[in-house]
């Protein structure tokens, strides 16, 4: 049974070395970003010692370790489930014996191994070249943030396969996906901590179940959160994983029995 | 499945639909932006009825042909076969299964080929996917080895196995398109345009291997195609499908017999004849000096050939059957139905 996932495995990273160009430029974009988002700090903190609650070695360590963060949580499939559902060629799955959106999953699983070898590998050079002051974590600070990493990777993929699967209603689900690309990019704290926002949309933005893709593994690995915070923060994050997990299924259901209906 | 396969007269039934329906429905929107913008707001439906009442049975071997204009109810009937769809109403068995459940006891015995849409992954050779679809329909490898070297040979696809599936042309990829969905010896082949497209060298290797491979594994396959070709050479029994209802279902000789209300007469002059003249005979279809084909009532062909050859100089004369493109082209139209 699980023999077949594991050759989708295999084959995932066959496929990614094919495109040894198209996976290179993909990373140098990465570091442009990385310089990109260093700089801007530097210069902010160019006056003050402290921002927003972070000295400058803190914010560093937190859009380098930001990073490494996202490269392996955000890893959408989304384009590609759309575009099945769109084609027609999800039948070509469904009258197979394997589980399309866990198919899906393996393969994502493989990119994210290789990406977590490339950001190792860009994380260094990064380091080499500005040469930062990095915060190291507490073994058990880097524990709770790892714990939290595979959370938000669920949680992520969860969210992603839902916005592929309302191509089950609307064409290749452009709309909803850039929407949701957009919302995830700016308010998981990816680019910024969220704290330097207003604090009445830094508290919302708390609760909605974006913030617990990178921001709280991030406070968690930097150690910012006291136990009942660290708590509350779980809780959650394991309640929108399961929230997102139920929304998934529900449209996969739906949209089934919509592609059963109108044939693809 | 060579040893799965049973007498020949105790034909197994293998495929069983009564009465299928498969009616979609459809948002009619008006002409133009106004008709947009209403449609933004309130959709009217209307219910298309792709497939309307269709019944057949098909036994273990056969080999049988689809045929019908687009939008026929070819390829949603095929759908609901392979459990894609979920009919309307109506009872489908496949193997003594029902198909929508998706069960993997069914799903490991047949197989769909689109010649539309491909399995294959894109970017890494054929081989690659052929390993997969081992996995995921648990072949164990000495059956795999075994049915992987007979098809490659078939074939002959040996040097391509190793290239990347995106740098194949259409008739390649179609004929690994072909093993990946063999691989698990499927016992039903559906089988929808798998020619299209393609050249009609590759039409022929096609087909004979369609053919070679239902006589070989006694595989029950149903086609479904556009080209004549493909049915006329591969096909016993057609069933014929309009506006999604069964409008003949036997032997393709049969068809000749049931529709064809005519003749043709094709013939050779010595030397030139008016043409006007030629009309006592028949309908004259075609004049070019020295032949002309005539159409002539079927059951007078012969008394309009004896006059034919008392009046005109004939150098030869034969006596055809219409060609079964036209006959299926007049069925679909409504118009010279016998």
């Amino acid at each position: 049974m699980l023999r077949k996932y594991r050759t989708v495995f295999k084959l995932s990273w066959q496929n990614v070395l094919q495109y040894r160009l198209n996976f290179l430029m993909g990373r140098v974009r990465n570091i442009i970003l990385l310089l990109t988002l260093y700089f801007l700090w530097t210069t902010v903190f160019v006056g003050p010692a402290k921002l927003f609650g972070f000295t400058q070695e803190q914010i560093v360590a937190y859009v380098l370790i930001g990073n490494l963060f996202y490269s392996l949580i955000f890893v959408h499939s989304d384009n590609d489930i759309a575009n099945a559902i769109a084609s027609g060629g999800l039948s070509l799955f469904l009258v197979r014996p394997i589980n399309y959106l866990f198919y899906w999953f393996v393969r994502r699983v493989a990119s994210r191994l290789m990406h977590l070898l490339m950001t190792v590998l860009e994380t260094g050079i990064f380091i080499l070249l500005v040469r930062p002051d990095l915060q190291f974590p507490t073994a058990p600070n880097l524990l709770l943030a790892l714990v939290s990493v595979v959370l938000a990777t669920a949680l992520f993929t969860f969210l992603d396969f839902s916005a592929g699967t309302l191509a089950f209603w609307t064409l290749r689900a452009y709309g909803p996906r850039f929407a949701l690309r957009m919302l995830m990019d700016f308010t998981s704290g990816r680019m910024f901590p969220l704290s330097i926002l207003p604090q009445t949309l830094f508290t919302v933005l708390n609760v909605l179940p974006f913030s617990f893709l990178i921001f709280f593994p991030l406070n968690l690995y930097q150690g910012r959160l006291d136990s009942l915070s660290v708590l509350c923060g779980f809780g959650l994050q394991i309640t929108w994983i399961g929230l997102s997990f139920l929304l998934m299924r529900e449209l996969w259901q739906q949209g089934l029995r919509r592609y059963e209906a109108v044939g693809g | 499945m060579a040893e799965g396969c049973c007498k020949l007269d105790e034909m197994k039934e293998v495929i069983k639909v009564k009465n299928l329906k498969k009616y979609y429905q459809v948002h009619q929107k008006e002409a133009g932006l106004v008709g947009s913008l209403k449609s933004l707001v309130v959709r009217k439906y209307e219910d298309v009825k792709a497939v309307d009442g269709v019944s057949f049975k098909i036994n273990e071997g056969e080999l049988v042909g689809f045929i019908g204009p687009n939008g026929a109810g070819k390829t949603t009937t095929l759908k609901t076969l392979s459990g894609l769809l979920y009919p309307t109403s109506g009872e489908v068995r496949v193997l003594g299964h029902d198909p929508y459940k998706r069960e993997p006891e069914l799903q490991k015995q047949f197989a769909l080929v689109m010649g539309q849409k491909n399995q294959l992954w894109w970017d890494l050779p054929a081989q690659e996917t052929f390993i997969l679809n081992k996995e995921i329909y648990e072949v164990p490898d000495e059956h795999y080895q075994k049915t992987i070297s007979e098809l490659v040979e078939m074939l002959e696809i040996e040097e391509i196995l190793k290239i990347q599936v995106r740098k194949l042309s259409l008739g390649q990829r179609m004929k690994c398109e072909l093993v990946a969905a063999l691989l698990h010896s499927p016992k039903v082949l559906f089988l929808d345009e798998p020619t299209i497209g393609l050249d009609v060298v590759m039409q022929k290797k096609m087909r004979d291997f369609i053919k070679d491979y239902n006589q070989r594994f006694k595989s029950t396959i149903i086609l479904t195609s556009h080209y004549m070709g493909d049915v006329k050479e591969l096909c016993e029994r057609v069933i014929i499908i309009d506006k999604g209802k069964i409008v003949f279902d036997g032997q393709l000789a049969d068809i000749i017999e049931k529709y064809a209300d005519h003749k043709i007469l094709s013939v050779v002059f010595q030397r030139g004849v008016q043409k006007e003249k030629l009309a006592e005979i028949g309908e004259v279809t075609g004049y070019t000096y020295p032949k002309a084909v005539i159409r002539v009532p079927r059951q007078e062909s012969s008394q309009r050939a004896a006059k034919l050859l008392q009046n005109f100089p004939v150098a030869d004369l034969n006596i055809e059957e219409p060609p079964i493109e036209n006959i299926i082209r007049e069925v679909f139209t409504g118009k010279d139905v016998a």
